[in-house]
């Protein structure tokens, strides 16, 4: 009797177990009737002649001829922005869509290479004098300009033969603009020395008994006079003063190291 | 005695045969549908294994016919919205590339909502709605006059209230002249709001929201954000040249969005707001200051 017991036992599980499985499948085919129907009129508005907009859709059909006068939110064109246009506008096939993800992949590794390739630090400065009794280093980064602009060159090459000219032409940013912001993206806002060698002269005075301080100057001659190091710990936001609008690799280079000599040097971090 | 005895023993023995004999028969019988029962659950246990397994090989085969969260969506019986997400998750089930036609391509409407486009055409035209948001948005002809006629209303009252505010400084050492529209947030959102009610009363509610956003973002050039903030409008004159240069954009209280040095006057650069008071752009203010225009600007600008 107990063998039989467990049996049925066994046997109510195991319906219950095919009545979920057959309710699963209904759920199934019912979502999969509903997608095809979706799809249906998909299809369909590409086709209409008498198109209205589908209040009760969650797509619409925009005309190919709109998409030059179409822009993406957020900002200037750029090449981030011109990748979001392409994958949200231009339906590519997967195949497609997998070459100019490639494209852009290796268009923003190549910038992140050509700048850590262009900038170095050195003791020797062109622009500026060092000062005596200091501790001093340069930080250079050789002419990013032209090697950006023709990075973006090959860009808008490639993207051309995967797309086509026509396909091309319906997403095709404002040439100015985009050169323009995607160099004020990766070098400042200080369009006059894009195209020139720009070096970052950092002086650490360290005085026995006395906090180190710090100054910095330009090739340009644009520098400050000495501050605390203890501004430069890694939680204080102290600004470069004067190089706010330079290239931000070059800034952050800068501003990196500061923070460790600060670490090195002082044995009682000051907090805010 | 002895027969009476023997009967009665022999009666007895009869009995208790005849009870034992019952109860084996009972007993026979009892085993018997337990063993009917047993045979019986066991096939039954057996069937419904087989099925079972079955069913699994089945299901095991077979993937999910639709991505489970786009299910969920589909089955959903609250009528909510697709998520972007989702959104994309259905573009995608289409089939990506052939979402698409010779002369127009599907586009989930999250998407739609990251892009901007001029909703409306340059001055002096600036009511009426540019080609490009009418084919986006599906704008019949009927929607387009009741939109327009919004936009030339609201406008009309922009006008009003501009020539009625604005405010003129100068000269002051190379400047010639600066004209300020000031800021008034209560009239501009008593004003964008009633502008958008009509509009989302003809649209609907989210081509009025898409059209309030590609106003929003193009506001500079439609109508310069009049009352949101603080329109400037300057004319320089060039040391050492006989050039005129112009400086205009926002002011805030504690900063501005202005061009830091005078530009050049060119055809196409009037500041769109300040055709709320000088209709006649360039023109109208180099008459009204009394100088004159570089070669080529001579109309109103148009962008």
């Amino acid at each position: 009797a107990a063998e039989v017991e467990r049996l049925r036992a066994q046997a109510v599980l195991l319906e219950s177990r095919r009545v979920t499985m057959l309710l699963a499948r209904a759920n199934e085919q019912e979502a999969a009737r509903k997608l095809e129907d979706l799809k249906f009129r998909g299809r369909g508005l590409l086709a209409a002649e008498d198109y209205l907009w589908p209040d009760d859709l969650p797509f619409v059909r925009i005309p190919k001829a709109a998409l030059p006068s179409i822009s993406m939110k957020g900002g200037p064109d750029t090449p981030a922005r011109l990748e979001s246009k392409i994958d949200q506008l231009l339906d590519l096939s997967p195949s497609e869509q997998q070459a100019v993800d490639q494209i852009f992949s290796d268009y923003f590794d190549g910038i992140d290479q050509l700048l850590a390739n262009n900038l170095y630090e050195t003791n020797q400065a062109t622009g500026v004098k060092l000062p005596t009794g200091a501790e001093s280093i340069v930080f250079v980064l050789q002419p990013m300009g032209p090697k950006i602009r023709a990075a973006m060159d090959e860009l808008c090459t490639n993207l051309t033969a995967v797309l086509g000219k026509e396909r091309w032409s319906m997403v095709q940013p404002h040439k100015f603009e985009f050169t323009h912001y995607e160099q004020v993206r990766l070098l400042g806002y200080t369009k006059f020395a894009w195209d020139q060698t720009q070096e970052v002269t950092v002086n650490i005075f360290a005085r026995p008994g006395s906090e180190p301080t710090v100054s910095w100057s330009q090739n340009t001659g644009v520098g400050i006079s000495p501050v605390p190091l203890h501004y430069f710990f890694q939680d204080q936001p102290t600004d470069l003063i004067g190089l706010s609008q330079g290239p931000p690799a070059l800034l952050n280079r800068v501003k990196q190291w500061l923070a460790t000599q600060a670490a090195a040097r002082l044995s009682n971090p000051v907090s805010k | 005695m002895i027969v009476a005895t023997a009967s009665a023993w022999f009666g007895s023995l009869s009995v208790a045969t005849r009870r034992a004999r019952q109860q084996l028969r009972t007993e026979e019988s009892i085993w018997r549908t337990l063993t009917q029962e047993l045979a019986e659950t066991q096939a039954e246990r057996e069937a419904l294994t087989a099925k079972v397994d079955q069913l699994q090989i089945e299901s095991r085969g077979v993937t999910a016919a639709v991505d489970p969260v786009l299910a969920s969506f589909l089955l959903s019986k609250e009528g909510r919205p697709a998520s972007p997400e989702t959104q994309e998750k259905i573009l995608a089930e289409f089939g990506r590339g052939r979402n698409s036609s010779a002369g127009y391509v599907l586009v989930s409407k999250a998407a739609l909502r990251t892009t901007a486009l001029r909703p409306l055409k340059p001055f002096p035209e600036s009511h009426r709605l540019s080609e490009v948001v009418c084919s986006v948005l599906a704008i019949t002809p009927e929607e387009q006059q009741s939109v327009e006629a919004a936009f030339a209303q609201t406008f009309e009252k922009t006008a009003a209230w501009a020539k009625a505010n604005v405010q003129r400084d100068g000269p002051s050492e190379n400047m010639l002249v600066r004209y300020t529209l000031p800021a008034d947030p209560e009239f501009e959102r008593v004003s964008t709001e009633k502008l958008f009610s009509a509009i989302n009363a003809t649209l609907g509610k989210e081509r009025g929201e898409l059209m309030r956003g590609y106003f929003e973002h193009f506001r500079v050039y439609e109508d310069g954000a009049m009352g949101n903030r603080t329109n400037i409008l300057e004319i320089h004159r060039t040391p050492g040249q006989s050039t005129l240069g112009y400086r205009s954009g926002w002011k805030w209280e504690n900063s501005e969005a202005i061009n830091t040095y005078p530009e050049p006057i060119a055809a196409d650069k009037f500041p769109a707001c300040f055709f709320f008071v000088f209709p006649g752009g360039w023109q109208e203010v180099a008459q009204r200051e009394s100088f004159d225009l570089p070669e080529g600007v001579t109309e109103s600008s148009k962008r």
